[in-house]
């Protein structure tokens, strides 16, 4: 097992290094020119000689490969560089990160519990009340677009009820932290957990209807196993082995989504920052950005392939 | 009963796929929610072609008429330069849900395709392509718009339908690749390699069609899926130039907070048009899954 | 067993996912303040937004009052002397007095005696001239400084007094010098023009105002507390907070805002239907207009909008008075000045679609090439004029194609992909619109080739000091520009100040460009 885990670890690596070149190039393909978002035009147009020499010392003459290696270095030593607006980048990550974390890990928490359980009771209970009606509420949230449905809830919620704050993550006149903290993030995480319990309590539905026809579960049931029994013990197990992998798959369909709720939310996270320094440009932060969502996504892919080898030993073997 | 006895197999094998088919119709019929799914689909789709056709004036700004609500010759209203909202929600319809279909179809075939190779093949090829899967599947979407974007100059719709199908193939991937991982160690498969039938053959002939359930469901699905993430990239300022009406930029009017308090017309008509779309096709898409899906006949 | 523990594996992911952002890394920096009073209604302190959606913003940090002012920053940081509302008239601030002599060309500023900054250190001349000097190596800040400043030929302190020379007049300097805030040199001077308005200084800047930075909360807001060494009348209000918002309309339905302002369309309705705002017009020169891309300071040419018989034609199918319609306060206008001042010459660029065909057939202009339009303000309004302002080119026949630019001042002025480009000017006043024309001008040179035509009645206009010589330059400068025709106005908007209910403004506040800084009496401000 720990070898097998090793190895996949190990496989992380080189992935991570094709897509900061993919990143770094592509980036560098779009023709953006740092000298333009540092220096005025009219520094520019009076002294071209100095956007010369800072064009030197900043190592944008070099090959471009000569600059990739360059870049990685300094992200081995954790040195992230500067944006375009001049913020250290790693500055930027240590504030917005755990922002997102925060928003996306309690969305994932909220939706998963909701969408398995409406799944599963939809499942055992098929085509009755709770099926039908839990099954149009999952997709109606599933199909109005997610920043439609946030701007919605600032509406109602922020506006006309003035229940919730419509924007930020910390109120300067907040008096207990996590009063602020369950102010700000009740709506961000309402409006995404909407979006994400339909695929969840659809993909939970499906696979225990699978489970509950399959044979094992027939036989159970004539040996006179009560139906509790049946469901908990054979049904709910072996129908959570998919769900969890799809829950995992989820996470970088979260982050996703975190970016445009942030926007609608005006909520300070890593989402946030992805949209402004895309739209400005902003090639130096964008490309740690996309750094960070890689490996997030990455060790969710390597959990998946833990949890399915731990599921099922013949994943393990046949590697 | 000498009648009956001179049926010869393929006919027998013609009238029992088709009493399949009239079997699966009547169980599809059964599902309320796949039959509406199904009218409101081809509904909507009739709708926004028949208008296209007809050439109804999206494009005209009347500022002598702006955000007028519905009714006075305007079904749905006008938007914030006086076009007619009905026109554009129904042209919209016909780019949004042109890039829906066209997207995952051809992301279905693809990720089928590669699928069924990395599947049947393994090793080498299985490897490799699982890495390329996984390399798209980290690479987040909004930064290939970015570089698309600003590479190419425009905000076109090619861009989106390349990165829509760029990053759209993985899942269907996964999916045929697992199948026939499994597949390809049954009997009937290494009866017809024993036959010496060709590998492309054995691949999409003999063994896709057994997992065509799955990829038409999902196929069916992801149309929703891209309406969606059009809509949502469009929001963020990353779609589709403004001039073309897709449901997304019309919906982008929403941006506006004064708009979602005063004008409701403008943003409900085109946020009811993606809804009901994407419902519909979710309920046809679980449909189709009941009554194709042969794990629950 | 192994199931047991995979899901207990995938349980504590889940878990940890939401515990490790539970507690997201304390980012405050300086003494915190009192914190009191409810969400909802703000308590004691007075609310201020700073929107991070217009790209002169981030979220991290003071901005720098050397681009844009904003009310946060006009409490923090002084000027030499403090403007009237009409940005014209002016009285002292951190300068006793500032005397220019008969001929324009030399300034005596005097400062006050005994001024200090919020840490202590005292406020002097060398602050004053570093400043100066500093603001024309920085890489961020607005061109009134550099146009003004450009001027000085010598500068030289003796005591308290600084006095300098101009290498020729230059009559708003005095206007300027009113704008132009002075940081303290002690924290700045290492830092160099680009990092002179990004670096740590400015989340807990040393300031000269009625406050300093008392919390910074990196991503959400700050709040100012008094400060300690202001000389001054100390103001009545003794907390500030400043958030960092998208969207000002959504502050202020939410009710979380005391003072806003803006000229959008979207903005103004939506305030309009709240009852608990007190809506202030302010005079304002905000320009929308056309630009045309004819050749670059290389001379590289844009041939298509060469002949002036074009550019006419695409006027006159453009429909001011109508785009108008789309904006809650804008006057039509047919140059620089507005029609209603007294300099105006009368011209007026008419509307008839009939007659652009029929121009735009005989200048010659190629009908099928693609006339491309270049805009950078993705609010709704500029989208809705656009797409307007295309649907009257192409009933003259053209085809027209327009592109929303991410970074509009790379788009407009070095990689010049266009033919007509949409811009919004909020001038400090008329002499920032001619300045455009200059041939030295680090922008327009790019697109105007460096034309030198308007050179002359520049200089005459920055020199004039009468009101007769400056509506003499101002009438020479608008022929020039009608029948140039590099710039195409449309039309100026109106901006508003928004103030909550619960402020209460003493007698007689008079708010200026909400981008520059005025007396608006904030001492007597209090809040209900």
């Amino acid at each position: 097992m720990l070898k097998f885990i090793l190895k996949k670890i190990a496989l992380m690596i080189p992935m991570l290094l094709v897509i900061s070149l993919i990143v770094f190039l592509g980036l560098r393909a779009t023709g953006v020119d740092p000298i333009t978002y540092m220096v005025s035009m009219e520094v520019q147009a009076q002294s071209p000689e100095l956007v010369e020499e800072l064009r030197e010392s900043l190592g944008l003459n070099d090959p471009l490969l000569v600059q990739y290696v360059r870049w990685l270095g300094d992200l081995v030593r954790g040195d992230l560089g500067y944006s375009f607006e001049g913020q250290k980048i790693a500055d930027i990550i240590a504030v917005r990160l755990p922002y997102t974390l925060e928003l996306s890990g309690y969305a994932l928490l909220f939706s998963s519990i909701i969408g398995i359980a409406i799944g599963i009771v939809s499942a055992i209970r098929q085509n009755g009340v709770v099926d039908y009606i839990g099954r149009v509420f999952a997709v109606l949230g599933q199909a109005v677009p997610q920043f439609l449905v946030g701007i919605l809830l600032i509406q109602l919620f922020s506006i006309k009820l003035g229940w919730f704050p419509a924007a930020n993550r910390v109120d300067p006149n907040a008096t207990n932290a996590f009063v602020d903290a369950f102010l700000h993030l009740f709506l961000p995480v309402a409006t995404l957990t909407i979006g994400m319990v339909a695929v969840l309590m659809r993909y939970a539905r499906n696979t225990m209807l699978d489970v509950l026809n399959s044979d094992y579960i027939k036989t159970a049931r004539s040996k006179g196993i009560p139906e509790w029994k049946v469901y908990l013990k054979h049904g709910f197990r072996n129908a959570m082995k998919p769900v969890l992998i799809i829950l995992m798959f989820r996470i970088p369909g979260l982050i996703g989504g975190s970016v445009v709720i942030e926007t609608v939310f005006s909520y300070p996270g890593i989402g946030l920052t992805m949209t402004n320094s895309i739209v400005s440009n902003d090639y130096p932060t964008v490309m740690v950005i996309t750094l960070i969502i890689a490996a997030v996504m990455l060790i969710c892919s390597f959990m998946v392939d833990v949890l399915n080898a731990l599921l099922d030993p013949r994943v393990r073997l046949g590697e | 009963m000498s009648e009956v006895t001179n049926v010869s197999i393929k006919e027998q094998n013609k009238s029992a796929a088709s009493s399949l088919l009239k079997k699966n119709i009547r169980k599809f019929l059964r599902n309320k929610l796949a039959v509406l799914g199904l009218v409101i689909v081809v509904g909507m789709v009739a709708a926004c072609v028949a208008c296209a056709i007809a050439g109804v004036d999206y494009a005209t700004p009347d500022l002598t008429n702006m955000k007028s609500a519905p009714g006075n010759g305007h079904l749905f209203g006008t938007d914030t330069i006086g076009r007619d909202l009905f026109a554009r929600v129904m042209f919209g319809g016909c780019y949004s849900i042109f890039i829906g279909v066209f997207c995952s179809v051809v992301s279905g075939i693809i990720g089928a395709v590669l699928g069924a190779i990395a599947g049947y093949f393994g090793g080498k090829a299985d490897m490799v392509l699982v890495r390329i899967s996984e390399l798209f599947q980290t690479f987040p979407q909004l930064v290939l718009v970015m570089m698309l974007v600003a590479i190419l100059g425009t905000r076109g719709m090619v861009n989106i339908l390349l990165i829509f199908v760029f990053t759209g193939w993985m899942t269907t991937f996964r999916m045929v690749r697992n199948e026939f991982l499994s597949l390809k160690g049954e009997t009937y498969v290494k009866v017809c390699e024993a036959f010496g039938m060709s590998r492309s053959n054995i691949m999409f002939k003999q063994i896709l069609p057994n997992v065509m359930t799955p990829i038409i469901v999902s196929t069916t699905t992801n149309v929703a899926v891209y309406i969606l993430q059009e809509a949502s990239l469009s929001f963020i300022g990353l779609g589709i130039q403004d001039s073309t009406p897709t449901w997304g930029n019309i919906l982008n009017a929403a941006k506006s907070v004064a708009v979602v308090t005063n004008q409701w017309w403008i943003w409900v008509f085109p946020g009811l048009a993606i809804t009901l779309f994407v419902l519909a096709i979710n309920f046809l898409g679980d449909g189709l899954r009941d009554v194709l899906d042969a794990k629950q006949q | 067993m192994k199931r047991i523990l995979a899901l207990v594996l995938a349980l504590t992911m889940v878990l940890a996912l939401a515990a490790c952002g539970g507690k997201p890394a304390e980012t405050t920096t300086g003494n915190p303040s009192e914190s009191s009073g409810q969400t909802q209604t703000g308590g004691d302190s007075l609310r201020i937004v700073l929107s991070t959606n217009d790209g002169s913003t981030t979220d991290d940090r003071v901005p720098t009052p050397w681009m844009n002012h904003n009310l946060a920053t006009n409490l923090m940081f002084r000027t030499l002397l403090l403007a009237d509302a009409s940005l014209t008239e002016t009285s002292p601030d951190l300068a006793e007095s500032v005397e220019v002599s008969e001929d324009g060309l030399t300034y005596t500023i005097t400062l006050k005696e005994g001024l200090k900054w919020s840490d202590g250190e005292p406020l002097t001349v060398d602050d004053v001239m570093w400043s100066i000097e500093t603001v024309m190596t920085a890489v961020r800040r607005n061109s009134i400084y550099s146009a003004a400043f450009g001027m000085i030929d010598t500068m030289t302190a003796d005591g308290n007094v600084i006095t300098m020379t101009l290498t020729s007049p230059y009559s708003e300097m005095r206007n300027i010098l009113a704008q132009f805030a002075i940081l303290p040199k002690h924290c700045l001077e290492g830092e160099d023009g680009e990092s002179i308005d990004t670096c740590s200084y400015w989340t807990d800047p040393v300031t000269s105002g009625y406050y300093m930075v008392g919390e910074f909360n990196v991503g959400n807001y700050f709040t100012l507390v008094p400060n300690p060494n202001y000389e001054g009348t100390a103001p009545k209000i003794q907390s500030v907070t400043v958030s960092f918002v998208n969207d000002f309309l959504t502050a202020a339905q939410s009710n979380s805002a005391d003072f806003l302002y803006g000229n959008a369309t979207d903005l103004v309705e939506g305030m309009a239907a709240l009852d608990n705002y007190t809506s202030i017009p302010v005079d304002v020169l905000f320009y929308k207009y056309f630009i045309f891309n004819m050749k670059g300071i290389d001379g590289n040419q844009n041939e298509a909008m060469q002949p002036l018989a074009v550019r006419q034609a695409l006027a006159e199918a453009i429909d001011r008075a109508t785009l108008a319609t789309l904006y809650p306060n804008a006057t039509v206008i047919n140059s620089g000045v507005p029609n209603d001042h007294e300099a105006y010459n009368g011209f007026e660029y008419t509307f008839d679609a009939e007659k652009a065909k029929a121009d735009l057939a005989a200048s010659g202009y190629d009908m099928s090439r693609t006339l491309k339009i270049c805009y950078y303000n993705n609010d709704q309004t500029s989208v809705d004029l656009i797409n307007t302002v295309v649907y009257y080119l192409q009933q003259a026949g053209l085809t027209v194609e327009a592109t929303l630019s991410n970074d509009g001042t790379t788009d407009l002025f070095t990689t010049r992909d266009y033919d007509i480009g949409f811009k919004g000017l909020s001038s400090f006043s008329m002499g920032e619109w001619y300045a455009e024309y200059a041939s030295n001008s680090a922008t327009f040179a790019n697109i105007f080739g460096g034309d030198t035509t308007f050179d002359a009645a520049i200089a005459d206009f920055n020199a004039a000091i009468t009101t007769e010589e400056r509506n003499a330059a101002l009438t020479e400068l608008q022929e020039l520009e009608q029948a140039n025709l590099y710039k195409f106005p449309l039309f100026t908007i109106g901006n508003y100040v928004y103030v909550n209910n619960r402020v209460v403004l003493p007698e007689g506040v008079e708010f200026c460009n909400p981008l520059f800084v005025n007396d608006i009496d904030y001492e007597n401000w209090t809040l209900s």
